[in-house]
């Protein structure tokens, strides 16, 4: 550039060149060096830095070795949850069981969960709960495919007097996200209880470990909400269900999970005992305000659904859908499900309600 | 280095700009001239259109006319109004563009089309060119004629029912882009932080949509022709535009030129939008109406006022001596004419252009897909959608429906679904998404009536629409060579699970089997009640066998027609008790 | 093309060689050189137009149309699903359990699948028109105590008032008495109890004669009576009890095949006789549309009972009576204005032409208000024949 200026400034002499000539010649060959020199160092610098990164053994700084194809592929971080379990500790006076009857749907909560202990028991101040309904379908809440709101509020206010500093709602369902948490009444019921709701998005999901499990010792996991929770409830409606037969609290936390859940179907029961397994409650709430009896997990007619005037209130999980299943769901008779067995060999619960202490009570 | 000029201090800026003009206007009278106004009108048509789209979703319609910009097309309204002889519910709203454009001309273009925005935006953004390129790229040329041509072609083949003018619409197609192409990528940039303004909130995973990418690089090719000549797509493509200029020969508001003013000095074609020579003879059907030309005016020789009757018959004297004189005024332009109405089409390429939509017609619709005697089993139309002649009568493939549909389940169809008739007319692809059971929002955002407007009980067939029974988009079927319970001995039904009917229409045979290695095992089997089926195909969305489902949905036994329907006693046979 | 020449010469002059396009620096470069006010004056009408647009859409935004969020439809029952109804509960009242009960799952069935719930007696209701019947469990203590004593609730919804009192008084046993008050009919028979109250029928019956089930059928009866939409009692009553003098006990309403005639339906009567006496002899009324019919209607009755016995003169306003064959009383129809009072099983001719009188005056003393709604049932009368055919196995 500034050459080209110089050298337009004056028009080429005719003629032998004068020392005044000679001068500007040597000093363009200065330049021409200097110029040479730099671009040498530069090329020079570029070739060593290029061979180093493509060269350096792979523990090297700055180094992007990859001589077999391992070190490039993805490596996912694998989350835990916190090895026990979000469970609080025993408490020998109280029952384990509570079942309230009634129709005021927020007494009944309060009550069947005093009979196992009170609030206080489960949550402190400060705590940071995820509350898992089921909102897998979108349905209206009357036709019992979804967890019922009026309870998720009464969960809510529940928790927040016990003083909870975040409560936060999350599932992931099967239909679109957005539709089933507003056409449930879900969405409605958290804004109004002032809880924060969770929406599967991509970023939410982490990969889970759960040592143990038998399919899902790492799977998808809807993490978000988890991020720094400390107690977890579950709240789930009570449901038939094709494959496995009934679809109740244990396999409400199939809603956590992320990937290609379809594939469970291959082994249902195996799955439900994993989902016990990788996800131990704080407590879980059996919503038996409706019972969807027949068609399910999808209902989707009212003739489906009776009313139960229930709600059951447990630490443990199994224990509280074996009630279900006798008491609510009416099949005393039959055998339970399969995933009961598999999930009480890994001693995650009581299949047989009759032998926990229950507490029974009538409100209004 | 040099400073960039716009990192200006802030009361320079402002110094500068509140000084008084050299006419001795105050100020605001430049800052605020009619072309800044158009900036603004085109800014705030811009964004609303975005901000339409963007509430085009499930959890932000609400009450907001989504389609408002498709229903204001005057193309969209008049083709399916040849199509359908019937003007489909908001379509009325083309008025509001008609009126003035016979009024004003192609202010449409100008002010208000927000791809025209893009373009005029872009072309301005990316131009380099010097002034004098500038007025050379901004010249008239006979290629402009070829929009003319397209909207024959389009507007003949409306009338026979193949409503083709969504390839080419401006808005159409700029909405189609948006959704297919646009969105996607817009969420997929979007931070985790920001994933409330996402154009898909709460969809479990990125939106994919077929042949995206032709979709995305047609955009960014047509926006990119604008560093070959400004405005392409407005001067030589645009359907739109070509419908407009058509009327716009009426419009008794135009550029004028003063004859006694005018030195010729073709400044005026510097950033002339529409080249419609405001230098000359203003070419009325070409202007758009952006008033540059009279920014550029020097000699304050242009105006936009009512002209319905050019004044070149009014000169005395003679251009050539100098001596011509209009009303008691010397005449300094050499060029008299000052306006040109119609477009520039030669009476023969008219009747060319008809004769090619005469034939377009046969050659369209007697190509395989979109035929009555082998339509495609993958062309499954959303709920609510008119039977399939009628459909391809009122579809102008925005791809609206498949904007609102909140589980991706519609698709714009690609050559195979649908040929080139049906080219990018949503389609149902089950491997994406499924139809919900509850949601009727493509209907509510069809701007023609290709998705009839319906409510749910419609759609679930109740009450009172009882007694024609659920709309049905086709029939599922079991391939049992891949089915896990049939083929492999593995439980699954997933399909069984998520079938929303009620009664379910797959259900399950118990059955015990003896597998290869002698075991026994209780299985339960799948099979399908068509009579209860609506075709949903969330049973091939579940199905595990993901890439090639054991289940999935034809079009078969669709309810928007009785010719395709499956069993007997038509679309709407009796519903079974459960 | 010369002229060209000079104007490209003149703009590079003005905008110099290095003319930036996409930062430049004073503004936007136009060579114009006057400016008018007026732009300024359409801009701000555009402006508003604008504003105007941005308005209306931010207006329709927040007045989204009812219809397109609406979930109703898929609340509705499936079309031909005998459940239909728009609650399962049907008219239980909220609030069954108490004192120690609790609640079982509703069981809600249509007059066609009635027999699940109660076989062998669903014709009966079904001849009084049932539409549908909700009945629930009450069962005592925890769900884990087997054999708790129950309460069984069934409320069987027959659409109109007067069914709910024919159905009524069809199951209660003689020689027990109702008790009518506020628009209800009911009587307690040990650890049961059963309330006819405006168009439903409700039985409350205890598995066991214990306190606790005694008291809780008592309370539930006393809930039903408040919880259910009552009505007033059929015209009749006014016509029997008011006018006659009558028990409400002793009046009920047949809705069709009265007295085993194909024709009489829609009859109400009234016991005459004691309860304790071997005497059966019975007053009824039946309204009628116009007095054409009633005429009509009258004779077939008198026809009807001529059939079964011999004539056995007039009375002095002329009705014919007819003495049965085997139980020598005497019985007879007559129509007066737009009804039928007739009497049947009277003793002596006497009784009956007294009764007859009565019956009439009684008629013509009804106040304006009780004839008003002294209509015939609206399915009584449009296919009397169906009804009786469909009633007559129950006889």
């Amino acid at each position: 550039m500034s050459t080209e200026r110089r050298g337009s400034r004056h028009a080429p002499p005719v003629g032998a060149p004068s020392p005044e000539d000679l001068e500007q010649q040597r000093q363009h060959q200065l330049l021409e060096r200097r110029t040479l020199l730099k671009q040498a160092v530069g090329v020079g610098g570029a070739c060593a830095a290029a061979g180093w990164l493509s060269l350096a053994p792979a523990g090297w700084p700055l180094s992007l070795r990859d001589a077999d194809g391992e070190r490039g592929k993805p490596r996912a971080t694998v989350r835990q949850l916190p090895p026990g379990g979000f469970v609080v500790p025993d408490a020998p006076s109280v029952a384990d069981l509570g079942v309230a009857h009634g129709s005021n749907i927020s007494a009944m909560l309060r009550a069947a969960v005093d009979a196992v202990g009170g609030i206080g028991r489960f949550i402190q101040r400060g705590d940071v709960v995820v509350i898992k309904p089921n909102v897998a379908f979108e349905r209206p809440a009357a036709l019992g495919a979804t967890t019922n709101p009026d309870v998720l509020v009464a969960l809510v206010e529940l928790v927040r007097e016990a003083g909870a500093s975040e409560i936060r709602v999350a599932d992931n369902p099967i239909e679109s996200p957005e539709s089933c948490f507003a056409r449930s009444g879900i969405q409605a019921a958290a804004e109004s209880s002032g809880a924060r709701l969770y929406l599967p998005e991509p970023h939410q999901f982490e990969l889970l470990g759960t040592p143990g499990a038998t399919w899902i010792e790492r799977w998808p996991f809807f993490w978000g909400p988890f991020e720094g929770a400390n107690k977890v409830i579950g709240v789930s409606p009570i449901k038939d269900h094709n494959l496995c037969r009934a679809s109740m609290t244990t396999k409400n936390w199939y809603g956590l999970l992320g990937g290609r859940r379809n594939q469970f179907h291959q082994d249902i029961h195996g799955i439900v005992a994993d989902l016990a397994l990788m996800l131990r409650p704080t407590f879980v709430v059996l919503d038996a305000t409706r019972v969807l009896f027949r068609s399910g997990p999808t209902g989707g007619s009212l003739s489906d659904v009776r009313p139960g005037h229930t709600l059951v209130v447990s630490r443990d999980s199994l224990a509280a859908d074996a009630y279900g299943w006798d008491q609510l769901l009416e099949r005393k008779g039959e055998a339970l499900p399969d995933y009961f067995n598999q999930a009480a060999a890994r001693k995650l619960g009581q299949p047989d309600w009759r032998k926990v202490v229950l507490s029974e009570v009538n409100v209004g | 280095m040099k400073r960039l000029p716009v990192i200006q201090s802030v009361p320079l800026a402002i110094r500068a700009a509140t000084q008084t003009n050299r006419d001795g206007t105050p100020w605001f009278a430049r800052v605020f001239r009619i072309t800044s106004w158009r900036i603004v009108s085109q800014a705030v048509f811009f964004g609303l259109f975005m901000f339409l789209l963007w509430v085009t979703w499930f959890s932000r319609l609400e009450g907001y006319p989504a389609s408002l910009f498709l229903e204001l097309d005057p193309l969209v309204t008049f083709a399916t109004a040849l199509s359908t002889h019937t003007v489909y519910r908001w379509l009325w709203r083309a008025l509001w563009i008609l009126i003035p454009t016979l009024l004003l001309g192609r202010v449409f273009c100008g002010w208000m089309c927000p791809y025209g925005t893009l373009h005029q935006f872009m072309g301005w953004l990316f131009n380099v060119r010097r002034n004098k390129d500038n007025i050379g790229v901004n010249a008239y040329r006979p290629i402009f004629q070829l929009k003319y041509y397209i909207l024959t072609v389009m507007l003949v083949l409306s009338a026979f029912g193949a409503l083709q003018i969504g390839l080419l619409d401006p808005i159409c197609l700029l909405t189609r882009s948006v959704v297919t192409a646009i969105k996607p990528a817009f969420d997929a940039a979007l931070p985790a932080s920001l994933a409330g303004f996402a154009a898909s909130p709460g969809a479990p995973e990125p939106r994919v949509f077929a042949g995206a990418w032709f979709i995305g690089f047609l955009l960014i090719g047509l926006v990119g022709l604008n560093l070959v000549i400004p405005r392409f797509f407005c001067r030589v493509l645009c359907p739109l535009g070509a419908f407009l200029g058509v009327l716009s020969r009426f419009a008794l508001v135009r550029i004028d030129r003063d004859l006694t003013r005018c030195t010729d000095c073709n400044l005026c074609m510097r950033h002339c939008e529409g080249a419609s020579d405001p230098q000359e003879a203003l070419r009325k059907s070409e202007c758009f109406v952006c008033f540059n030309c009279i920014d550029d005016c020097p000699e304050d020789a242009l105006a936009f006022r009512l002209a319905p009757v050019p004044v070149h018959e009014r000169i005395l004297g003679s251009i050539k001596e100098g001596t011509a004189s209009l009303f008691g005024r010397r005449v300094i332009s050499k060029l008299p004419s000052t306006v040109i109405g119609a477009p520039d089409v030669p009476r023969r390429r008219w009747v060319f252009a008809g004769l090619a939509g005469l034939l377009a017609y046969p050659f369209l619709r007697f190509s395989k897909a979109v035929n009555a005697k082998a339509y495609s089993a993958k062309a499954i139309r959303p709920p609510g959608s008119v039977a399939e002649p009628e459909f391809l009568e009122r579809c102008i493939k925005c791809d609206q429906c498949i904007n609102v549909c909140p589980t991706n389940v519609l698709q714009p169809s690609t050559l195979a679904e649908g040929g080139l008739e049906g080219l990018w007319t949503p389609v149902m692809d089950f491997r994406t998404g499924f139809c919900q059971l509850n949601c009727t929002l493509c209907s509510e955002v069809c701007p023609t009536g290709a998705i009839q407007k319906i409510d749910l009980a419609r759609k679930l067939g109740k009450e009172p629409h009882a007694e024609v029974g659920p709309i049905r988009l086709g029939t599922a079927f079991f391939d049992r060579g891949r089915c896990l319970p049939w083929a492999m001995e593995t439980p699954c039904v997933v399909c069984e699970e998520v079938c929303p009917t009620s009664p379910k229409a797959i259900g399950a045979y118990e059955v015990e089997v003896t597998r290869w290695d002698g075991k026994k095992a209780l299985l339960k089997q799948p099979y399908m009640r068509p009579e209860l089926c609506i075709g949903c195909g969330i049973c091939e969305h579940e199905c595990p066998v993901a890439d090639q489902p054991a289940v999935y949905v034809t079009a078969i036994g669709e309810s928007r027609s009785k010719d395709r329907s499956l069993l007997l006693g038509g679309p709407d046979v009796q519903k079974v008790k459960g | 093309m010369l002229r060209r020449g000079t104007v490209a010469k003149r703009v590079e002059s003005r905008s110099g060689v290095g003319e930036g396009r996409v930062f430049i620096k004073d503004g936007f470069r136009s060579y114009r050189r006057t400016y008018r006010v007026g732009e300024v004056y359409w801009g701000i009408g555009t402006g508003v137009a604008l504003l105007g647009i941005v308005g209306w859409v931010t207006w329709k935004g927040a007045h989204p149309d009812p219809s397109l969020f609406d979930m109703s439809a898929a609340l509705q029952a499936d079309p031909g699903s005998s459940s239909a109804a728009a609650s399962a509960r049907g008219p239980l009242p909220a609030g069954l359990a108490a004192g120690g009960f609790r609640e079982g799952k509703v069981g809600e069935y249509s007059a066609d699948d009635l027999y699940v719930k109660i076989n062998g007696r669903a014709g009966f209701f079904q001849s009084f028109g049932v539409k549908s019947l909700h009945a629930v469990t009450l069962e005592a203590g925890p769900a884990s105590e087997a054999n708790a004593s129950s309460i069984d609730i069934e409320v069987y919804d027959l659409g109109e008032s007067r069914n709910a009192i024919g159905a009524y008084n069809g199951e209660r046993p003689p020689g027990i008495e109702s008790l009518v008050s506020d628009g209800s009919t009911f009587h307690f028979d040990r650890n049961a109890a059963f309330l006819a109250r405006g168009a439903y029928y409700i039985r409350f019956i205890g598995s066991d004669e214990s306190e606790a089930v005694v008291a809780e059928v008592q309370r539930l009866l006393e809930l039903f009576r408040r919880e259910i939409a009552g009505a007033a009692l059929p015209w009749a009553f006014s016509l029997f009890v008011d006018q006659l003098k009558l028990s409400p006990s002793a009046v009920t309403y047949v809705k069709n095949n009265a007295f085993s005639f194909g024709f009489a339906g829609d009859v109400y009567k009234a016991t005459l006789s004691a309860a304790d006496s071997t005497e059966d002899m019975e007053a009824f009324v039946v309204a009628r549309a116009d007095a054409e019919s009633a005429g009509a209607l009258a004779r077939q009755y008198q026809e009807g009972f001529g059939s079964v016995g011999v004539p056995s003169g007039k009375t002095r306003a002329g009705v014919p009576l007819s003495k049965d064959e085997y139980l020598g009383t005497f019985s007879g129809a007559l129509a007066t204005e737009r009804w039928v009072v007739g009497v049947r099983g009277a003793p002596s001719a006497e009784r009956a032409q007294e009764i007859l009188e009565s019956l009439s005056t009684g008629i013509g003393a009804l106040p304006p208000e009780v004839r008003a709604r002294a209509l015939p049932s609206a399915d009584a009368t449009e296919t009397p024949q169906a009804e009786s055919a469909g009633g007559s196995d129950e006889h």
